[in-house]
Protein backbone atom coordinates (compact mmCIF):
# COMPACT_ATOMS: atom_id res chain seq x y z
CA UNK A 1 0.00 0.00 0.00
CA UNK A 2 2.86 2.33 0.68
CA UNK A 3 4.77 1.40 -2.45
CA UNK A 4 5.31 3.88 -5.25
CA UNK A 5 2.55 4.24 -7.83
CA UNK A 6 2.52 1.30 -10.22
CA UNK A 7 3.24 2.36 -13.79
CA UNK A 8 0.82 0.26 -15.76
CA UNK A 9 2.62 -0.88 -18.91
CA UNK A 10 -0.71 -1.93 -20.41
CA UNK A 11 -1.86 1.70 -20.31
CA UNK A 12 1.16 2.74 -22.38
CA UNK A 13 0.84 -0.20 -24.76
CA UNK A 14 -2.78 0.71 -25.38
CA UNK A 15 -1.89 4.37 -25.80
CA UNK A 16 0.74 3.43 -28.39
CA UNK A 17 -1.81 1.29 -30.24
CA UNK A 18 -4.24 4.23 -30.21
CA UNK A 19 -1.60 6.52 -31.72
CA UNK A 20 -0.67 3.98 -34.42
CA UNK A 21 -4.38 3.82 -35.28
CA UNK A 22 -4.64 7.62 -35.31
CA UNK A 23 -1.56 7.90 -37.56
CA UNK A 24 -3.17 5.40 -39.94
CA UNK A 25 -6.44 7.39 -39.86
CA UNK A 26 -4.64 10.59 -40.79
CA UNK A 27 -2.61 8.90 -43.58
CA UNK A 28 -5.71 7.22 -45.07
CA UNK A 29 -7.77 10.42 -44.77
CA UNK A 30 -5.06 12.43 -46.51
CA UNK A 31 -4.82 9.92 -49.36
CA UNK A 32 -8.64 9.72 -49.66
CA UNK A 33 -9.10 13.49 -49.80
CA UNK A 34 -6.40 13.94 -52.43
CA UNK A 35 -7.84 11.09 -54.55
CA UNK A 36 -11.32 12.57 -54.19
CA UNK A 37 -10.10 15.98 -55.24
CA UNK A 38 -8.31 14.53 -58.27
CA UNK A 39 -11.38 12.51 -59.25
CA UNK A 40 -13.68 15.54 -58.88
CA UNK A 41 -11.43 17.78 -60.95
CA UNK A 42 -12.06 15.69 -64.07
CA UNK A 43 -15.53 17.18 -64.51
CA UNK A 44 -15.73 19.63 -67.42
CA UNK A 45 -15.75 23.33 -66.49
CA UNK A 46 -19.09 25.01 -65.81
CA UNK A 47 -21.06 21.77 -65.67
CA UNK A 48 -24.05 21.26 -63.38
CA UNK A 49 -24.21 19.51 -60.04
CA UNK A 50 -25.33 16.13 -61.41
CA UNK A 51 -22.78 16.18 -64.23
CA UNK A 52 -19.99 16.83 -61.73
CA UNK A 53 -21.21 13.92 -59.56
CA UNK A 54 -21.58 11.59 -62.56
CA UNK A 55 -18.13 12.51 -63.90
CA UNK A 56 -16.63 12.00 -60.46
CA UNK A 57 -18.23 8.58 -59.92
CA UNK A 58 -16.88 7.33 -63.25
CA UNK A 59 -13.28 8.06 -62.30
CA UNK A 60 -11.19 5.02 -61.23
CA UNK A 61 -9.72 7.26 -58.53
CA UNK A 62 -13.18 7.55 -57.01
CA UNK A 63 -13.18 3.77 -56.43
CA UNK A 64 -9.81 4.15 -54.74
CA UNK A 65 -11.38 6.86 -52.56
CA UNK A 66 -14.24 4.55 -51.54
CA UNK A 67 -11.78 1.72 -50.78
CA UNK A 68 -9.75 4.09 -48.60
CA UNK A 69 -12.88 5.16 -46.71
CA UNK A 70 -13.77 1.50 -46.04
CA UNK A 71 -10.26 0.88 -44.66
CA UNK A 72 -10.64 4.01 -42.55
CA UNK A 73 -13.89 2.70 -41.08
CA UNK A 74 -12.33 -0.57 -39.85
CA UNK A 75 -9.31 1.25 -38.48
CA UNK A 76 -11.55 3.86 -36.79
CA UNK A 77 -13.61 1.18 -35.02
CA UNK A 78 -10.39 -0.33 -33.65
CA UNK A 79 -9.32 3.11 -32.38
CA UNK A 80 -12.71 3.75 -30.76
CA UNK A 81 -12.56 0.42 -28.93
CA UNK A 82 -9.46 1.71 -27.11
CA UNK A 83 -9.82 5.49 -26.83
CA UNK A 84 -12.34 8.18 -25.85
CA UNK A 85 -14.24 9.67 -28.76
CA UNK A 86 -13.51 13.16 -27.39
CA UNK A 87 -9.80 12.24 -27.46
CA UNK A 88 -9.55 10.53 -30.86
CA UNK A 89 -11.87 12.73 -32.94
CA UNK A 90 -10.14 16.13 -32.50
CA UNK A 91 -6.75 14.56 -33.21
CA UNK A 92 -7.96 13.56 -36.68
CA UNK A 93 -7.90 17.30 -37.48
CA UNK A 94 -4.21 16.65 -38.17
CA UNK A 95 -5.33 15.53 -41.62
CA UNK A 96 -6.10 19.21 -42.33
CA UNK A 97 -2.42 19.83 -41.75
CA UNK A 98 -1.22 16.93 -43.89
CA UNK A 99 -3.67 17.67 -46.73
CA UNK A 100 -2.64 21.32 -46.97
CA UNK A 101 1.07 20.47 -46.75
CA UNK A 102 0.82 17.72 -49.40
CA UNK A 103 -1.33 19.98 -51.61
CA UNK A 104 1.29 22.71 -51.32
CA UNK A 105 4.04 20.31 -52.36
CA UNK A 106 2.28 18.26 -55.08
CA UNK A 107 -0.29 20.64 -56.53
CA UNK A 108 1.85 23.73 -55.96
CA UNK A 109 -0.97 25.34 -53.98
CA UNK A 110 0.39 28.35 -52.16
CA UNK A 111 0.87 28.45 -48.39
CA UNK A 112 -0.14 31.90 -47.08
CA UNK A 113 0.87 33.06 -43.61
CA UNK A 114 -2.62 32.60 -42.09
CA UNK A 115 -2.61 28.96 -43.21
CA UNK A 116 0.74 28.36 -41.53
CA UNK A 117 -0.65 30.00 -38.37
CA UNK A 118 -3.68 27.69 -38.58
CA UNK A 119 -1.44 24.63 -38.91
CA UNK A 120 0.48 25.76 -35.84
CA UNK A 121 -2.77 26.21 -33.88
CA UNK A 122 -3.99 22.72 -34.82
CA UNK A 123 -0.66 21.24 -33.73
CA UNK A 124 -0.92 23.08 -30.38
CA UNK A 125 -4.51 21.87 -29.92
CA UNK A 126 -3.52 18.27 -30.62
CA UNK A 127 -0.68 18.62 -28.13
CA UNK A 128 -3.16 19.76 -25.46
CA UNK A 129 -5.48 16.82 -26.12
CA UNK A 130 -2.63 14.32 -26.27
CA UNK A 131 -1.61 15.37 -22.76
CA UNK A 132 -4.92 14.04 -21.38
CA UNK A 133 -5.59 10.35 -20.71
CA UNK A 134 -6.69 8.57 -23.87
CA UNK A 135 -9.43 6.81 -21.97
CA UNK A 136 -11.70 8.02 -19.18
CA UNK A 137 -11.59 5.92 -16.05
CA UNK A 138 -15.12 4.75 -15.14
CA UNK A 139 -16.54 6.70 -12.18
CA UNK A 140 -16.61 3.58 -10.00
CA UNK A 141 -12.87 3.03 -10.45
CA UNK A 142 -11.96 6.71 -10.20
CA UNK A 143 -11.44 6.84 -6.43
CA UNK A 144 -9.03 3.92 -6.48
CA UNK A 145 -7.30 5.32 -9.54
CA UNK A 146 -6.65 8.57 -7.70
CA UNK A 147 -4.44 6.61 -5.31
CA UNK A 148 -2.66 4.78 -8.15
CA UNK A 149 -2.12 7.42 -10.83
CA UNK A 150 -1.20 5.34 -13.87
CA UNK A 151 -3.62 2.49 -13.30
CA UNK A 152 -5.98 2.10 -16.23
CA UNK A 153 -9.48 0.70 -16.07
CA UNK A 154 -9.78 -3.04 -16.34
CA UNK A 155 -11.66 -3.42 -19.61
CA UNK B 1 -28.28 35.97 -48.45
CA UNK B 2 -30.99 33.31 -48.17
CA UNK B 3 -28.70 31.06 -50.19
CA UNK B 4 -26.03 31.49 -47.53
CA UNK B 5 -28.45 30.86 -44.64
CA UNK B 6 -29.68 27.71 -46.38
CA UNK B 7 -26.07 26.62 -46.94
CA UNK B 8 -25.21 27.14 -43.27
CA UNK B 9 -28.31 25.17 -42.30
CA UNK B 10 -27.03 22.26 -44.41
CA UNK B 11 -23.60 22.57 -42.78
CA UNK B 12 -25.18 22.53 -39.31
CA UNK B 13 -27.27 19.47 -40.18
CA UNK B 14 -24.28 17.58 -41.58
CA UNK B 15 -22.15 18.51 -38.57
CA UNK B 16 -24.80 17.15 -36.18
CA UNK B 17 -25.07 13.96 -38.27
CA UNK B 18 -21.29 13.58 -38.22
CA UNK B 19 -21.30 13.80 -34.43
CA UNK B 20 -24.17 11.33 -34.03
CA UNK B 21 -22.58 8.94 -36.54
CA UNK B 22 -19.49 8.89 -34.35
CA UNK B 23 -21.61 8.45 -31.22
CA UNK B 24 -23.22 5.35 -32.79
CA UNK B 25 -19.77 3.99 -33.75
CA UNK B 26 -18.45 4.64 -30.27
CA UNK B 27 -21.50 2.94 -28.74
CA UNK B 28 -20.82 -0.14 -30.91
CA UNK B 29 -17.17 -0.11 -29.87
CA UNK B 30 -18.08 0.23 -26.19
CA UNK B 31 -20.65 -2.57 -26.21
CA UNK B 32 -18.45 -4.98 -28.11
CA UNK B 33 -14.87 -3.81 -27.77
CA UNK B 34 -13.38 -7.29 -28.11
CA UNK B 35 -14.82 -7.66 -31.62
CA UNK B 36 -13.48 -4.45 -33.12
CA UNK B 37 -10.43 -6.03 -34.74
CA UNK B 38 -10.80 -5.57 -38.52
CA UNK B 39 -10.95 -9.26 -39.45
CA UNK B 40 -13.58 -10.04 -36.81
CA UNK B 41 -15.58 -6.92 -37.59
CA UNK B 42 -15.62 -7.77 -41.30
CA UNK B 43 -17.91 -10.71 -40.50
CA UNK B 44 -20.09 -9.13 -37.83
CA UNK B 45 -20.50 -5.58 -39.13
CA UNK B 46 -23.89 -6.22 -40.77
CA UNK B 47 -25.43 -7.50 -37.54
CA UNK B 48 -24.53 -4.48 -35.45
CA UNK B 49 -27.43 -2.00 -35.35
CA UNK B 50 -25.30 0.79 -33.93
CA UNK B 51 -22.76 0.50 -36.73
CA UNK B 52 -25.51 0.43 -39.36
CA UNK B 53 -27.07 3.55 -37.79
CA UNK B 54 -23.65 5.23 -37.84
CA UNK B 55 -23.13 4.34 -41.52
CA UNK B 56 -26.61 5.70 -42.32
CA UNK B 57 -25.69 8.97 -40.58
CA UNK B 58 -22.55 9.27 -42.70
CA UNK B 59 -24.40 8.56 -45.97
CA UNK B 60 -26.95 11.30 -45.17
CA UNK B 61 -24.09 13.54 -44.12
CA UNK B 62 -22.38 13.20 -47.51
CA UNK B 63 -25.63 14.22 -49.24
CA UNK B 64 -26.18 17.21 -46.96
CA UNK B 65 -22.55 18.24 -47.26
CA UNK B 66 -22.79 18.15 -51.06
CA UNK B 67 -25.88 20.38 -50.81
CA UNK B 68 -24.04 22.71 -48.44
CA UNK B 69 -21.16 23.03 -50.89
CA UNK B 70 -23.54 23.93 -53.70
CA UNK B 71 -24.83 26.89 -51.64
CA UNK B 72 -21.62 28.05 -49.96
CA UNK B 73 -18.02 28.71 -50.94
CA UNK B 74 -15.61 26.07 -49.55
CA UNK B 75 -13.80 28.81 -47.62
CA UNK B 76 -16.94 29.21 -45.48
CA UNK B 77 -18.28 25.64 -45.46
CA UNK B 78 -14.99 24.01 -44.44
CA UNK B 79 -14.33 26.17 -41.32
CA UNK B 80 -18.03 25.98 -40.35
CA UNK B 81 -17.72 22.20 -40.56
CA UNK B 82 -15.14 22.25 -37.76
CA UNK B 83 -18.06 22.82 -35.36
CA UNK B 84 -18.36 19.02 -35.40
CA UNK B 85 -15.56 18.92 -32.80
CA UNK B 86 -17.74 20.86 -30.34
CA UNK B 87 -20.72 18.55 -30.87
CA UNK B 88 -18.51 15.47 -30.51
CA UNK B 89 -17.06 16.77 -27.23
CA UNK B 90 -20.48 17.65 -25.77
CA UNK B 91 -22.14 14.41 -26.90
CA UNK B 92 -19.20 12.30 -25.66
CA UNK B 93 -19.75 13.82 -22.24
CA UNK B 94 -23.54 13.38 -22.31
CA UNK B 95 -23.63 9.80 -23.62
CA UNK B 96 -20.40 8.26 -22.33
CA UNK B 97 -19.44 10.53 -19.41
CA UNK B 98 -16.02 11.01 -20.95
CA UNK B 99 -13.83 13.41 -18.99
CA UNK B 100 -13.91 16.46 -21.23
CA UNK B 101 -11.79 18.66 -18.98
CA UNK B 102 -10.19 22.09 -19.46
CA UNK B 103 -7.21 20.56 -21.32
CA UNK B 104 -9.48 18.90 -23.88
CA UNK B 105 -11.63 22.02 -24.33
CA UNK B 106 -8.50 24.13 -24.84
CA UNK B 107 -7.31 21.63 -27.44
CA UNK B 108 -10.69 21.64 -29.20
CA UNK B 109 -10.78 25.47 -29.21
CA UNK B 110 -7.25 25.70 -30.68
CA UNK B 111 -8.07 23.08 -33.32
CA UNK B 112 -11.25 24.92 -34.37
CA UNK B 113 -9.33 28.19 -34.61
CA UNK B 114 -6.65 26.42 -36.64
CA UNK B 115 -9.12 24.76 -39.01
CA UNK B 116 -10.80 28.15 -39.61
CA UNK B 117 -7.44 29.72 -40.47
CA UNK B 118 -6.41 26.80 -42.72
CA UNK B 119 -9.76 26.93 -44.57
CA UNK B 120 -9.77 30.68 -45.21
CA UNK B 121 -9.00 31.77 -48.74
Amino acid sequence: MLSRPVIDTRYFQQRRAVWIGLALTIALDTAAQLCWKSAASHAPESSGMLQILAATFRQPLFLVTVALFICMFFNWMAVLSKADLSYAKPITALSCVSVSVVAAIWFNEDMPVHRMAGILMILCGVWFISSTRHRTIPATARSQAAAIPMKDDAS
Amino acid sequence: MTDRVLGLFFVLASVVLEAFGNIFFKQAAELNSANMRPLVLLRTVWQDKNILAGIACFIFEIMLWTLALSHLPVSIAFPAGSMSFVFVAVLSYIFFREQVDAMRWTGVALIIGGVILVGLK
